[in-house]
């Protein structure tokens, strides 16, 4: 079970998408508590955005969003970032400052899948922006683009 | 909160002794609080004492005041383990001199008798004479700072005592005292949190802790009490000998610790520092973990509170070695002492120690943020391998509060920015200097301790499990978590455990923890969560941007539950309000209602309550239920302020457009009468999902002088949910407006709230505007009422009347002013026909200047001298009649009249000066027939052949002769007259000075009557026409070009001329024979076309370009005989060859005869030729028949011969 978002740049959520089973879903007082852990793990996320070495231990696969100019390798990808009680956190940022952070409820995060999602959400997500009506921050409403998202959730996660 | 410093506060409750008022009690102990402090040097000295200031007059005793004890009981099984956590003095604050201190701190000791020191501070006992005690004190005898020395004194001797008492005691382990029902330190992730242990105890394997165990539970309170008696009776011995057994040296560690502990209350900071020392080095001997982990940390303490004192100490050789200082050195040691700092050994006074080969480190030498650290990170080591004890075993709440105490101080030096005074200040006095240490985020890089560490840090509380601790622990936790992540500029981190922390909260049923300064938490959660400062009701900014309303509205649900929880309903009134305004989309229909009825309703009587949309009211229009006139407000001296003639200003086509819609304006705005009734719709709107119900509708003060609700029927006043709603109200105006007054809104009273004002919000505010949304005013005007007039009757048919054409007629209008209340005192007439409203209103554009001539002079006429009214009173009275005479004027009517409207407008006029008037209008139609009488039905203009020599009767003849010297001067006018009147009429012609002889015509009779006109040439002011424009009537009406060649128009301004030339002399009056007093006039102007080319050369003298001078051999001849025509054309013009044309007309029919068949006439074969100029051309013609002919020889496109010669064949 997941709890995916992605939240704009002035912490308003552009899109929020819980990716469940029938048998693994999260517990009425953590689905309500998701929204908040996300909320809080901005900090995190923005503290990291400025940082060039992995200073976060829980961070184990990845760095800082400034990393060093020598490093060829992405960088948007942040790993996990923070966690709460049983729950992980995972952050990916882009280079436009809009965070996409997702809650693991397993409290695990695999890097190469989570990665290769965040990644192809991103690609969605620059088709919507490169769409002429949508604006920066505005809420994805598009029903094409929630049912991309949740297809890829069912091939990498479940 | 937890303080970094918590193991050295002395723990004082302070309580209230006689009636003191809250905010003084409250005052005295802030004043109290500044005083926490004492010096010990500033302490009498007291000699026998085991906590002698003296032994150490640097030293600091540091009060913690309470003003509620919460977990004294609670903790009790601590109060072996961590001493400090006991209450040790009890201040009563006492405002009432009388109260004896011996009762009072009798009854002190009766209620707090945990505590071992007492004090009284009086305000005021200057008039109370008592013995002295050593426990009251007088703030009006003593400064406050002197009292709370003794205090201190007093304190310093109890501890003595309260220290001797433990002397025989056997001291055990938390575990141990409170049993089962300590909670033991739960963590969720156990496995990834401690390595393994590198001590030799680990190897022994679980046996060896189980016996351990054994031994530590043989202590238990549970045990016989001979047993543990000679426990501690051994427990002494072990403390006074010196022995090797284990639970002896266990016993003395601890006894050693505990003095630490007192000796750190005591500000004995050195002395503190090395039993915590000695006691650790033995606690690590015999693997006593719990307790060496609490050593350790008073071994931070002391550090801590030795570099607030600034005073120069030694690292104990254990702290050494534990933490394996010699190995980090890199990180511990300064950076400019790291050289020469491990060569620097300075004796400690527990050297001897063998197990600790390096020297103590001098405190210049080393960093110690990062040592305080490296000594709790063991501590916390060492109380995590305390866990796999079922004795002793660290507690939750004392792991927790290590690990928070080690965060405060992380944070703190973060937020300090380094490890200064400034940062100790903040340590020891938290709340006192907060804003001197300014948060530094971005230096963050040269800081101790990174941001990443300390969040990290902060982690490990969330690996417990806190929601088995006791309510006033895990608060404490969250509020110290919350400084910690404020420290570090988490904000969100910080709302996140605030939210956590009111949810603990809110699942106990008490709500003894939180004092009133949870307002501040509420405030920071509202502004972390950006719901204080986001205003979409006003700013429209706001409301277009996106928020995370789930999150916001979640949170203020929460505060208004906390609110209400501790029975703050002002609170829970003002939060329920603003989540409904702001976040009312997001609630469901049921929240919604419970909101309202349940936080809002019940409390608006207390608390200040407000309907929450503020667009309430979306419209406010008027309809009236009768079709009345109005009266119209008409400006005067209107005429006089246009400026139509002004020569600058340019033509505009829009002017008219621009006109109308001022008319309409004035038609549709508000104008209403006095104690006149209308009906007020009002749309309401209601976003809401439940119902709103309107109490009372009313006018403000402003707007209640000029009308009010005439009647209103709230029974069905309610908005339904989501949806707008109009409703009618009757409104009766009172009193008439000077101004125009504008309606901005109306008091409305909703869901039995109180009555407040509300604007009219009828467009929500756009984009490119500042407002949420622009307020409307409706705009009113209110008059007095106006006067009536009816319309009674005319001396006229039915309204009709039949004209003959050509004459006047007058007929009566007879009126009254039915108005009971004014009079009329303006009056202004007008009329309309009906050629005047078929004209298309751009009738003129495609007119040419001389047929615009005509038709706007006719409608000129009609305008101004068609109807003219005489007698009109200049004051009618109250209902009062009168008449006036109307005069139909239909000399110069067009034929097409059918019907005019007489319009009259009145109204009554205040004082003469006034430049408007409310008018109303009556309009009197009147049906006219117009019958023809005298009609032209042919115009034709012959020259004069010859001169007429005989004499005769005929008038015009005799006209001519009486001019015979200038005969040629004139032409005929040939009139074909036609009565069309049922009687014969009789009739003359004037022309100049001719005046024919009366003739007369019968009923449909048609004759020929020649007029003799002089030629136009021959008038001695006969001005140039081609030179002259054509006049406009109507000068708004402009042309920018007439379209036409300048040739054109000169022959239009020629044609133009000669005719106006001729209809204003020639005038023609007539009356029926048989009724002299029917008379009346010929208006040629409608009968005579425009005059041809022929007729101008006749009339008007040719240009003279060229002239044509035409004479005949003969002019009567015999049928085949040849006539020879010789033709000079004389011109101006440098020229070869003119073209000419030439004619051959029958002089009595006018038709050409060059076609006729048979011929009648032979001719050259050609009608036009090319002639030279100033030479005579012949042409010969030759008549085959009798007949008298007429040749015309022209210049095309110029002029003809003047004369035309006539030949007669015979």
């Amino acid at each position: 079970m997941f709890y995916f978002t992605i939240i704009g740049t002035s912490d308003n959520p552009i899109y929020e998408a819980e990716f469940t089973t029938a048998k693994n879903t999260f517990q009425p007082e953590i689905k309500e508590l998701n929204p908040y852990i996300v909320h809080s793990t901005l900090d995190i996320m923005e503290y990291l955005q400025w940082q060039r070495q992995p200073q976060l231990d829980i961070n184990t696969s990845s760095g800082g969003f400034l990393r060093s100019r020598h490093s060829t390798q992405e960088n948007s990808y942040l790993g996990k970032v923070d966690s709460f009680y049983g729950l992980a956190v995972s952050g990916f940022l882009t280079y436009g400052n809009i965070k996409f952070i997702m809650v693991h409820g397993n409290g695990t995060v695999d890097d190469t899948v989570t990665r290769s999602f965040y990644y192809e959400v991103y690609e969605l997500y620059l088709k919507t922006l490169m769409n002429p009506f949508y604006k920066v921050n505005d809420p994805i409403s598009n029903s094409a683009f929630d049912s991309k998202v949740r297809v890829l959730s069912k091939r990498l996660f479940v | 909160m937890e303080s970094t410093i918590e193991p050295c506060k002395v723990r004082t409750l302070v309580v209230p002794v006689g009636t003191w008022k809250k905010d003084a009690y409250l005052a005295a102990v802030d004043e109290l609080e500044r005083h926490g402090e004492i010096r010990l040097v500033d302490v009498t000295p007291l000699p026998d004492c085991t906590f002698n200031p003296q032994l150490f007059p640097h030293g600091r005793v540091l009060y913690s005041f309470l003003t509620r004890e919460h977990d004294s009981n609670s903790m009790m099984f601590l109060h072996d383990f961590e001493p400090y956590r006991k209450l040790f003095v009890v201040i009563g604050l006492c405002n009432d001199g009388l109260i004896s201190t011996e009762a009072c701190v009798n009854e002190l000791r009766e209620r707090y008798g945990s505590a071992i020191s007492y004090a009284v501070i009086y305000n005021d006992r200057s008039k109370v004479v008592e013995q002295s005690t050593k426990y009251g004190f007088s703030r009006s005898e003593e400064p406050l700072e002197t009292i709370m020395c003794d205090i201190t004194r007093n304190f310093l001797e109890s501890l003595h005592v309260y220290y001797s008492s433990y002397k025989h005691v056997t001291l055990r382990s938390p575990g141990a005292i409170g049993g089962p029902s300590v909670l033991k330190t739960t963590l969720t992730k156990k496995s990834q949190t401690t390595a393994p242990i590198t001590n030799p105890r680990s190897k022994k394997g679980s046996s060896l802790s189980s016996k351990d165990d054994s031994s530590s539970s043989s202590l238990s309170i549970s045990d016989d009490s001979i047993k543990d008696k000679s426990k501690r009776y051994s427990s002494l011995n072990a403390l006074s000998g010196g022995t090797s057994d284990k639970s002896m040296q266990r016993s003395k560690a601890r006894q050693l610790k505990l003095l630490a502990n007192l000796q750190l209350l005591a500000g004995q900071y050195l002395l503190s520092m090395n039993n915590f020392a000695e006691a650790a080095r033995i606690l690590h001997k015999i693997h006593d973990y719990i307790w060496l982990g609490s050593s350790l940390e008073g071994i931070l303490t002391c550090i801590i509170l030795i570099s607030y004192l600034q005073l120069p100490f030694q690292v104990p050789p254990i702290i050494h070695s534990l933490c394996s200082l010699s190995q980090n050195s890199n990180s511990i040691l300064s950076p400019t002492t790291s050289r020469r700092s491990s060569m620097q050994s300075v004796a400690s006074p527990r050297n001897s120690v063998s197990t600790i080969t390096a020297a103590s480190l001098d405190h210049t030498n080393i960093d110690i943020p990062k040592l305080v650290k490296k000594i709790a990170d063991k501590a916390l080591y060492y109380y995590d391998y305390s866990l796999s004890y079922s004795v002793e075993f660290t507690p939750q709440v004392v792991y927790c509060k290590s690990i928070l105490r080690t965060l405060t101080f992380m944070s703190l030096c973060y937020k300090a920015n380094g490890f200064d005074q400034r940062a100790l200040q903040e340590m020891i006095f938290s709340d006192m200097s907060s804003s001197a240490v300014q948060n530094q985020d971005s230096l963050q890089d040269e800081c101790i301790f990174t941001k990443s560490e300390i969040y990290q840090y902060s982690t490990k509380i969330f690996e417990l499990q806190l929601k088995s601790m006791d309510l006033s622990s895990q608060i404490q936790i969250y509020l110290t978590l919350c400084m910690v992540y404020d420290n570090l500029n988490m904000f969100r981190k910080k709302s996140f455990v605030l939210r956590i922390l009111f949810i603990s909260i809110l699942s106990q049923l008490t709500n003894d923890y939180l004092s009133e300064n949870y307002h501040s938490l509420i405030d920071d959660l509202m502004k972390n969560y950006r719901i204080s400062g986001w205003e979409p009701e006003h700013k429209l900014q706001d409301a277009s941007s996106y928020n995370w309303v789930t999150l916001q509205k979640n949170v203020l649900m929460l505060i208004i539950k906390i609110s209400a929880h501790f029975k703050n309903y002002k609170n829970v009134v003002e939060h329920s309000q603003l989540l409904l305004k702001r976040f009312s989309h997001t609630l469901t229909k049921l929240e919604q209602i419970d909101l309202l009825n349940q936080y809002i309703l019940p409390h608006q009587n207390e608390y200040p309550v407000e309907y929450m949309d503020p667009f309430l009211i979306r419209d406010i229009c008027f309809s009236r239920t009768r079709s009345e006139e109005m009266p119209m407000l008409k400006v005067l001296r209107d005429e006089e302020s246009r400026t139509f003639n002004d020569p600058h200003q340019i033509f505009n086509p829009f002017a008219s457009v621009h006109h109308k819609t001022k008319e309409n304006e004035t038609e549709n705005s508000n104008y209403f009468l006095v104690a006149e009734t209308v009906q007020m719709v009002i749309t309401f709107q209601n976003p809401f999902k439940f119902d709103v119900r309107i109490n009372s509708i009313n006018f403000t003060e402003d707007d209640a002088q000029f009308m009010k609700i005439a009647d209103l029927d709230l029974t069905s006043c309610t908005i339904p949910a989501s949806s707008k709603k109009q409703f009618c109200v009757g409104v009766t105006f009172v009193r008439s407006t000077l101004t125009l007054h504008q309606l901005k809104g109306l008091s409305v009273s909703v869901l039995g709230l109180p009555s407040k004002f509300w604007g009219i919000c009828k467009q929500p505010g756009k984009f490119n505007t500042q407002e949420r949304c622009t307020l409307y005013s409706v705009p009113i005007t209110i008059i007095d009422q106006q006067p009536t007039l009816c319309f009674l009757s005319t001396t006229l048919v039915d309204n009709r009347v039949m004209l003959l054409d050509g004459t006047e007629t007058e007929f009566k209008v007879f009126l009254r002013n039915s108005s009971l209340s004014s009079p009329i005192n303006y009056c202004s007439v007008s009329w309309i026909t009906n050629v005047e409203t078929e004209l298309k209103e751009n009738y003129w554009t495609s007119l040419a200047p001389d047929d615009l001539y005509d038709v706007d002079s006719q409608l000129k006429w009609l305008r101004e001298n068609f109807i003219s009214i005489s007698s009109i009173p200049n004051e009618v009275g109250i209902n009062e009649s009168f008449h006036f005479s109307v005069n139909l004027d239909v000399t110069k009517a067009p034929f097409t009249l059918k019907w005019a409207r007489i319009t009259i407008q009145y109204g009554y006029k205040k004082s003469p000066e006034d430049l408007a008037v409310y008018v109303k209008s009556l309009t009197i139609p009147i049906e006219i027939t117009l019958q023809r009488v005298l009609e032209v039905s042919n115009v034709n203009f012959i020259p004069i052949p010859e001169a007429f020599e005989a004499a005769s009767d005929i008038g015009w003849i005799k006209y001519l002769r009486s001019h015979q010297s200038v005969q040629s001067d004139y032409v005929l006018m040939l009139i074909d007259m036609r009565n069309s009147w049922l009687l014969p009429v009789s009739f003359s012609f004037h022309y100049d000075e001719y005046v024919s002889e009366r003739e007369s015509l019968d009923s449909n009779e048609t004759r020929r009557f020649v007029v003799p006109i002089r030629k136009i040439a021959n008038y001695d002011d006969s001005p140039n026409f081609k030179d002259k424009l054509i006049p406009r009537i109507d000068e708004s009406k402009q042309y920018l070009t007439s379209g036409l060649t300048l040739t054109q128009e000169n022959e239009m301004r020629e044609k133009f001329w000669c005719r106006e030339h001729i209809l204003n002399r020639l005038k023609c009056t007539w009356d029926t024979a048989l009724n002299e007093h029917t008379e009346g006039s010929v208006e040629f102007r409608q009968f005579v076309e425009k005059l041809d080319k022929q007729v101008i050369s006749l009339v008007y003298p040719p240009s003279n370009v060229f002239d044509i001078k035409v004479s005949a051999s003969e002019t009567t001849v015999k049928v085949g005989t040849p006539v020879r025509l010789n033709v000079t054309v004389n011109t101006t013009l440098h020229t070869d060859l003119v073209p000419i044309r030439y004619y051959i007309l029958d002089y009595f029919t006018g038709k050409s005869v060059l076609s006729d068949h048979p011929k009648s006439i032979v001719f050259q074969g050609q009608t036009s030729t090319l002639v030279r100029p100033r030479i005579t051309t012949e042409f010969n013609i030759l008549p085959l028949k009798k007949a008298k002919f007429q040749i015309e020889i022209e210049v095309p496109g110029n002029i003809l011969t003047r004369e035309p010669i006539i030949i007669t064949a015979g």
